[in-house]
């Protein structure tokens, strides 16, 4: 439970806010970097609570810049993009990626008004198959990307799953991804000996949790029973919203992030990577949705354009207008929730919490530890950069983001930390099996010998 | 820039504001005759300064606009019945004539004189060549009729736009010509064009210089480009107290127009263009492209057109690329739009970068607050609306010799008044 002030503390991220003072201290990924082609048609975006415009020049140099024109207001979205920038419709003002204004058409050409006028241009780079931006005080110096895995492996390691707006406050998105007991809950199958796509299935329902204070946040590790040795799901919470749950069997890591568009909508993107091998799957999303509710699969597709608003190609179709999907044979017969893909189960019941969840009213339990302590750090660090200034964990150390989560059986007396640090902090790429249970040789080999599950 | 308190007093315009009192005191074009064609015809619903009313044409075929709630229980009187030169509230048969007296009250024991106690807010109109005109300012008599020659010939054109955003976004569109040459026109080039038509010059010079004067109703500029090398391309518009102005749409003198820009409420606008001919090729082309709906009953389902904001004004991408079009966007109205839309709905005036070629928009804002703000302070007669005859004015394009004085060598055309008043 938290304070009301401790809640809007957490939640808000607009400028002046701490935690918004927090988040701009990071880069932050805001769209796939195929989206925006060179001199191509500029995507309307809103990162913290800020409206701005994505686009690329004729170089290909990606630029968040303002939405408006600093002369009589108009949106640049109506712009045309050419020729090493991006020019407002209705004066002609003209303006590169850097914020500067090239030419001001309808000035006499005497006038030197071009050089007193800028337009804000946050620093922007290509890194992982997404465009990134820099929102922070050091525009001109800012600090280097977080090295994640899937930003340094080949392109065909990596995968981006999907992405989609879910409407509600970025925090209980990230929650929802640190909530290790909701996984054999919200999305079971209903009967064990069914087919794996209706759910997933375990006999423990909860766990033990260990959790671990990390530079870069934490990492937990939830121990269960089975068969006279340790499972153990090992997952991390990274600064400022990213959550790694566990990576599968087959050694391919996910990874969520969850980009605050403002205080009362998020965008989601889920993305994996294998650190050695390449992928069958594709840089774009999965949009098909599968017929058999409870599948593990894409959130399936999104409305069409929604113009005038912001990522106006990122809004599902499965959303509270439509109950999302929630099939109430499949409910009854197979699957704990009837809502199809996992994502929309989690998506529904973030947004069922209201736009901005009431923390002071809900009951935590101990299962919530990792909720309760990743909590705790995000308060500490935005109230510490608010005091002093203290630099917010991992915004100038790019190293600490090169991790990756696993499940596995371990022994019953092996530490778990020991055993697993190797591949957790990408030491080796072997996946940890002590056991033998197949899973070292499924991750070498893409995955052949084993099914899903 | 202005202040953000400026800001505000300029734009907001509802009951009891500082520019709503001044706006108040003028005539403003509400609806058209046809909205109440015949009558007893069935009422409209009209936003009108912030203020939700309703408009019928009784049995006599006066024009009345009345506040949308009844004053017994606040039923609208929208459901109302129209009838026997009155509207009458269908909750409890309250009625009232276009005077807002209420001539029956069926409700009330017949003994009873309580219906010679109540009122409707009732607002005068004057209906002038298809233009019903209100006035909802304090005077017990009001002014007369702004003399606009556009509205004073029996033959003329009307055109009416739903607007969404605040009207002086819409002002300021239309007194800021020099984007005619860019917004507009960026993708022609003066190989394209006649040479010696105003089109090749201002083709040929995006950038123009300013000159600003003052009149008795508001403000004036001439903006001018080179055209030979003896002569300046000038391009003359007017802004009229409180929301008119005239654009350079036609050659300077030759017909009488004027736009009006007519607060809904602080964020929504409907434009108004009435002209005495409809065969001016700019007018038309102004017009190329809107695909009206057909008006509905809703507060703001008057005048809307397909194109907006919600499908991106039907950009075209491909077109902009290509230079087929400057904007993509098809539609000279419909490209204002997106820019004035695209500033939000209040337009902040804080963050804007104004240059030399905004000068017109700086002086019209200047002397609007300051006429607002004399009217508040010491009730100074807001400017016009006791000369309407200061009205008579025209605009549009000439090309004048270089040492010609702009006002004093184009005076004749400016002022051409041919309507019977």
């Amino acid at each position: 439970m938290l304070t009301r002030e401790e809640n809007e503390l957490l939640c808000r991220v607009g400028p002046g806010t701490p935690m918004g003072e927090l988040m701009r201290e990071y880069w932050m990924p805001v769209t796939y970097d195929w989206e925006l082609e060179p001199d191509g048609q500029p995507q309307r975006v809103r990162v913290l609570g800020e409206d701005l415009l994505a686009w690329r020049d004729t170089e290909g140099r990606p630029a968040f810049t303002q939405e408006r024109c600093p002369h009589r207001g108009a949106g640049f979205f109506f712009g045309r993009n050419e020729k090493g920038g991006l020019r407002c419709a209705y004066h002609g003002w003209k303006f590169d990626v850097n914020g500067n204004c090239l030419e001001m058409p309808n000035e006499p050409p005497t006038s030197n008004f071009r050089h007193k006028v800028k337009i804000t241009a946050y620093p922007a780079v290509d890194f992982g198959g997404m465009v990134w931006v820099y929102m922070g005080p050091q525009q001109d110096n800012p600090p280097p990307v977080p090295q994640f895995e899937w930003g340094l492996v080949p392109e065909e390691q990596r995968g981006h799953g999907h992405r989609f707006i879910y409407e509600c406050n970025w925090m209980q998105a990230l929650e929802g991804e640190l909530d290790s007991t909701h996984i054999y809950n919200l999305h079971s199958r209903l009967n064990k000996d069914d087919s794996p796509k209706y759910g997933l299935y375990h006999p423990g329902k909860t766990a033990n949790f260990h959790i671990v204070n990390k530079d870069y946040g934490l990492m937990y590790g939830a121990e269960r029973d089975e068969d006279g040795n340790k499972y153990w799901r090992v997952a991390h919470f990274l600064f400022p919203f990213y959550g790694m749950f566990p990576a599968i069997f087959n050694g391919i890591v996910p990874m969520s992030i969850f980009l605050p568009i403002d205080d009362d909508n998020t965008m989601h993107f889920g993305l994996h990577w294998h650190p050695t091998l390449p992928l069958q799957g594709s840089r774009r999303p999965d949009f098909s949705l599968s017929q058999e509710t409870g599948v593990m699969g894409a959130p399936g597709p999104m409305k069409p354009e929604q113009k005038g608003k912001f990522f106006a190609n990122w809004w599902p179709q499965i959303s509270p207008e439509t109950d999302f999907h929630m099939d109430l044979e499949a409910k009854k017969t197979r699957n704990f929730t009837g809502i199809p893909s996992i994502r929309q189960q989690d998506a529904a019941i973030e947004w069922s919490m209201g736009r901005i969840m009431d923390r002071t009213r809900e009951h935590l339990g101990t299962a919530d530890a990792a909720i309760i302590r990743s909590r705790r750090k995000l308060i500490a660090a935005a109230r510490a950069f608010a005091e002093d200034g203290t630099p917010p964990p991992g915004s100038a150390n790019p190293e600490w983001y090169t991790v990756r989560s696993c499940e596995t059986l371990l022994p019953p007396d092996d530490d778990w930390q020991k055993a697993l640090a190797p591949w957790l902090f990408a030491g080796t790429t072997d996946y940890p099996d002590p056991c033998n249970t197949g899973r070292a040789e499924a991750a070498r080999s893409g995955g052949k010998g084993l099914g899903t599950s | 820039m202005l202040s953000q308190a400026d800001n505000d007093l300029l734009c907001r315009i509802g009951p009891g504001t500082l520019m709503g009192n001044f706006f108040r005191e003028y005539w403003l074009p509400a609806l058209q005759s046809y909205e109440v064609p015949e009558p007893d015809c069935p009422p409209v619903r009209i936003k009108l300064l912030g203020e939700e009313l309703i408009a019928f044409r009784d049995t006599t075929g006066a024009v009345g606009l009345v506040d949308n709630y009844c004053p017994h229980r606040r039923a609208s009187l929208f459901f109302g019945r129209n009838e026997e030169c009155g509207i009458r509230c269908v909750y409890h048969g309250w009625k009232f004539d276009v005077n807002g007296d209420c001539v029956d009250m069926p409700s009330e024991p017949a003994e009873s004189n309580f219906r010679d106690k109540v009122k409707i807010k009732a607002y005068p109109t004057h209906e002038r060549n298809g233009v019903i005109w209100a006035y909802m300012g304090p005077r017990a008599v009001p002014p007369a009729l702004p003399e606009l020659e556009g509205n004073m010939h029996e033959s003329h054109f009307i055109t009416v736009l739903f607007r969404n955003n605040n009207w002086m976004q819409g002002i300021e569109g239309e007194i800021d010509t020099i984007h005619a040459s860019i917004l507009h026109g960026g993708h022609l080039r003066p190989d394209q064009l006649q040479p010696g038509s105003f089109a090749y010059y201002q083709s040929k010079n995006k950038a123009g210089r300013f000159k600003v004067r003052e009149t008795s109703v508001g403000t004036s500029y001439g903006m001018y480009r080179v055209a030979e090398e003896d002569s300046y391309y000038w391009r003359i518009g007017h802004y009229l107290f409180p929301c008119f102005a005239m654009p350079p749409v036609p050659t300077l003198g030759r017909e009488a127009r004027f736009l009006a820009y007519v607060p809904m409420d602080d964020e929504h606008t409907l434009e108004w263009s009435i002209g005495v001919r409809e065969d001016d090729g700019l007018a038309v082309a102004a017009r190329q492209g809107r695909e009206y709906h057909n008006n509905g009953t809703g507060w703001y389902d008057r005048y809307v057109i397909e194109q907006c904001w919600d499908n991106d004004f039907e950009i075209d991408r491909e077109a902009q690329r290509t230079m087929k079009s400057w904007s993509g966007i098809t539609g000279i109205r419909q490209q204002d739009m997106a820019m004035t839309e695209g500033m939000g709905t209040i337009l902040d005036r804080t963050s804007e970068h104004l240059g030399t070629t905004d000068q017109m928009i700086i002086r019209t804002r200047r002397k609007l607050l300051a006429a607002a703000r004399a009217l508040a302070e010491d009730g100074t007669p807001p400017p016009g609306v006791e000369n309407p005859q200061d009205y008579h004015l025209r605009s549009g394009q000439v090309i004048l010799n270089r040492d010609a004085d702009w006002w004093d060598e184009t005076r004749h055309l400016i002022e051409r008044f041919e309507a019977r008043v």
